[in-house]
């Protein structure tokens, strides 16, 4: 990265290659089972590129996809046909999703931070011009940008105050549908009203990866039926309301997770995720601050 | 006829080569699709490309519309206008009743046969009723991320018999859904179609000659239904905002009538009003023989096209002229986002005033004008080409009937 410090020239001298991820992709014919093993044990990883032999891109599996298929909720006639064993043998070709946020390889940042905070874009895919896969961008690399600065947003500006949550004697498979009901990533888990954990979807597929030896849908069947205080994570990550963003920025990186808790007190009032911190951020600062504070 | 082997120029063997794939998993299956209209509006030319694409591939896609008098489509529209977050709108027993017999008398159109039924927008979610077999779709494109709750929860239980509900934006779902199989699929264009086709320089000359638009002089125009949410008087305000300066611009709104939308002639007629007989505003329709190749012409021999949509399905006119490498200047709403990336494939707007300084913008200076659409057609090349639309529709097919 080259710096001058005229704004209007920095913007196009830091590279979006600086901000890419992960180049990982999984393939097309691979069993969508192998989707949720590289999901699950990738640290932080929500979702997988999708390229066919040649690299080029062909679509994007998301965790929430894969549990979708685990609940029955997707892909239920090929359960009903095959069985959920076969069906998690299946190719991950005829579950995932099309891209649909994607950018030539040398796209500018500021393309892509509007874009992301336009559109509140949990990622872009990087390609060339033959449509090969180059690269993820996703809200890490722009975080770890901006560790250690103060961003001048009180927490409370960007948190989303919709929450949804599941009580300790809740099963897996209690959790897995309401996060998928909900479209939401991760639950907060109330025991007598007070958040005692935190369950994830990549806490789920963890658990999948882990098991699979054992047959799938046995492991699936066990899975679901667990308490969730199995499988949450117990070491609940807060901040306050009044925090300054980047003491989240600060806490997302450190304990690596994608969400953390808002508490007042002792209340819980809300959730902040890193796509509310670079979205949002992108959004009340503008492009070109945030640029400036990723220096 | 439509052949998926004729994209391949365009996106690539081996995207044709992965559609093939994916549709032999659904070879054969029936699919009955159901909509309000076979003219006019996205939902038609979403289908009219679909269906024929969908039948080259293996599947024995079929596409009926309802039948129904103009007081149906009078409801109808206000329950589109509910949805969108009209809350004015007040739907009384007698509505209610015209709404479900009409649906009821269309009943025969539902082929007993079919193992997918995807059924389009509000005017024949009632259908459900009729359901004996197959897995039934309600695909709705309209913006329902805010809808008039009270003429809602009167639709909502329709939408819950469904095998499933798709939407063009995560934001849509109403909140009341779950449960359900939800899924989202983003509308796309079709670079074949006569409406986004190559055309030769004479061509589009003929058309602008023939409707009486001069070519040398800049053009600016929004294609776009004659109804509230697209603001068309709103364009003719940025279209005065402008002349002020640049004395030869000249606007062009071209819209169709299509047979669904009961309000589309008095909007016309309002917009015809506002412009107050301007000789340089050019207020065409379908009515006029603009069809698709005509509107193919006009968006190519705009300077910069307008989508001033206060509410948008998705918004798929911006998709077209980004093709055609027009610059767009839009509003917030809807899709509009995710094609007008602000500064790099046209604009961003907050008002009228704003859209009129980045219009004059793209006049005064062609060669940003020019690389903005340059940008932008690559950015619907590699976003929101049908190919990518036909693979999420075969993916639906396997979720619901792949073998």
């Amino acid at each position: 990265m080259v710096i001058i410090h005229k704004n209007n020239y920095i913007v196009k001298l830091m590279k979006i290659s600086e901000f890419v991820s992960s180049n990982f992709a999984a393939k097309v014919n691979d069993p969508l089972i192998k989707a949720a093993s590289l999901i699950g044990g990738g640290k932080g990883r929500y979702r997988l590129v999708v390229t066919d032999d040649d690299g080029t891109v062909r679509g994007v599996i998301s965790g929430r996809r894969i549990l979708e298929v685990l609940i029955g909720r997707r892909a239920t006639s090929v359960i009903e046909e095959k069985g959920l064993d076969l069906t998690l043998n299946e190719p991950v070709n005829l579950f995932m999703d099309e891209a649909h946020q994607i950018f030539l390889e040398d796209v500018n940042l500021e393309t892509v931070l509007k874009y992301i905070g336009e559109n509140m874009a949990g990622y872009v895919i990087l390609v060339d011009q033959s449509g090969r896969f180059k690269g993820i961008v996703e809200e890490i690399g722009f975080l770890e940008r901006l560790k250690g600065k103060k961003i001048g947003i009180r927490v409370e500006e960007i948190m989303s105050v919709r929450l949804h949550t599941e009580n300790i004697g809740a099963t897996v498979c209690d959790a897995s549908i309401r996060m998928v009901n909900e479209r939401v990533r991760r639950l907060p888990i109330l025991e007598g009203g007070k958040v005692v954990g935190l369950i994830t979807i990549s806490d789920i597929l963890k658990q999948l990866a882990s098991a699979k030896e054992a047959g799938i849908e046995a492991a699936v069947y066990d899975i679901f039926n667990r308490k969730v205080e199995e499988v949450m994570t117990k070491k609940i990550v807060g901040v306050e309301p009044d925090a300054d963003v980047g003491e989240a920025v600060k806490s997302l990186l450190e304990m690596d997770v994608s969400g953390l808790l808002v508490f007042r007190r002792e209340d819980l009032v809300g959730i902040v995720s890193r796509i509310d911190i670079v979205g949002k951020t992108a959004r009340i600062k503008g492009i070109e601050q945030m640029v400036e504070m990723m220096l | 006829m439509a052949r998926i082997e004729d994209y391949a120029p365009i996106v690539g063997k081996g995207e044709v080569e992965s559609i093939k794939e994916l549709a032999e998993h659904v070879k054969g299956a029936k699919v009955l699709h159901v909509n309000a209209t076979k003219f006019g509006g996205g939902v038609a030319e979403i289908l009219s490309r679909v269906v024929p694409l969908a039948t080259s591939v293996g599947l024995k896609a079929e596409w009926e519309t309802i039948q129904g008098e103009k007081e149906f489509f009078f409801v109808t529209k206000k329950i589109h206008n509910a949805l969108q977050g009209d809350g004015s709108v007040f739907l009384d027993e007698e509505m209610m009743r015209l709404y479900l017999e009409t649906n009821r008398r269309n009943a025969s159109i539902i082929r007993d046969d079919a193992e997918v039924i995807v059924i389009h927008d509000p005017q024949p979610l009632p259908l459900i009723e009729n359901k004996k077999g197959g897995k039934w779709v309600w695909r709705c494109h309209i913006d329902t991320s805010s809808p008039n709750i009270e003429v809602w929860s009167r639709l909502s239980g329709y939408v819950r018999k469904y095998d499933a509900a798709v939407f063009s934006l995560e934001r849509y779902i109403p909140k009341d859904l779950q449960g359900m199989r939800v899924l989202i699929d983003y509308p796309t264009i079709d670079p074949l179609a006569v409406k986004n086709m190559q055309l030769t320089p004479t061509e589009i000359q003929k058309v602008l000659e023939r409707y009486g638009v001069d070519p040398e002089r800049p053009i600016v125009g929004q294609v776009a239904r004659f109804d509230p949410w697209k603001n068309p008087t709103g364009a003719i305000d940025v279209f005065r905002m402008v002349r002020n300066e640049l004395d030869n611009l000249q606007l062009l709104l071209i819209g169709s009538f299509a047979l669904d939308d009961a309000e589309g002639e008095e909007w016309y007629n309002k917009t015809v009003k506002y412009a107050g007989g301007d000789k340089d505003i050019h207020i065409l329709t379908n009515l006029d023989g603009v069809m698709d190749k005509e509107v193919n012409a006009f968006q190519r021999s705009f300077n910069a096209a307008l989508q001033l949509s206060t509410r948008e399905g998705f918004g798929l006119t911006v998709a077209e002229a980004l093709w055609k490498g027009v610059p767009v200047v839009g509003t917030k709403a809807g899709g509009i986002t995710l094609q007008v990336i602000d500064g790099v494939t046209g604009y961003l707007v907050d008002c009228i005033e704003e859209a009129a300084e980045r219009v004059k913008i793209l006049i005064k200076k062609p060669w940003l004008a020019r690389e903005l659409g340059y940008a932008g057609r690559q950015h619907v090349k590699l976003n929101f080409l049908i190919t990518k639309g036909l693979k999420n529709y075969l993916r639906m097919h396997i979720d619901l009937v792949g073998k």
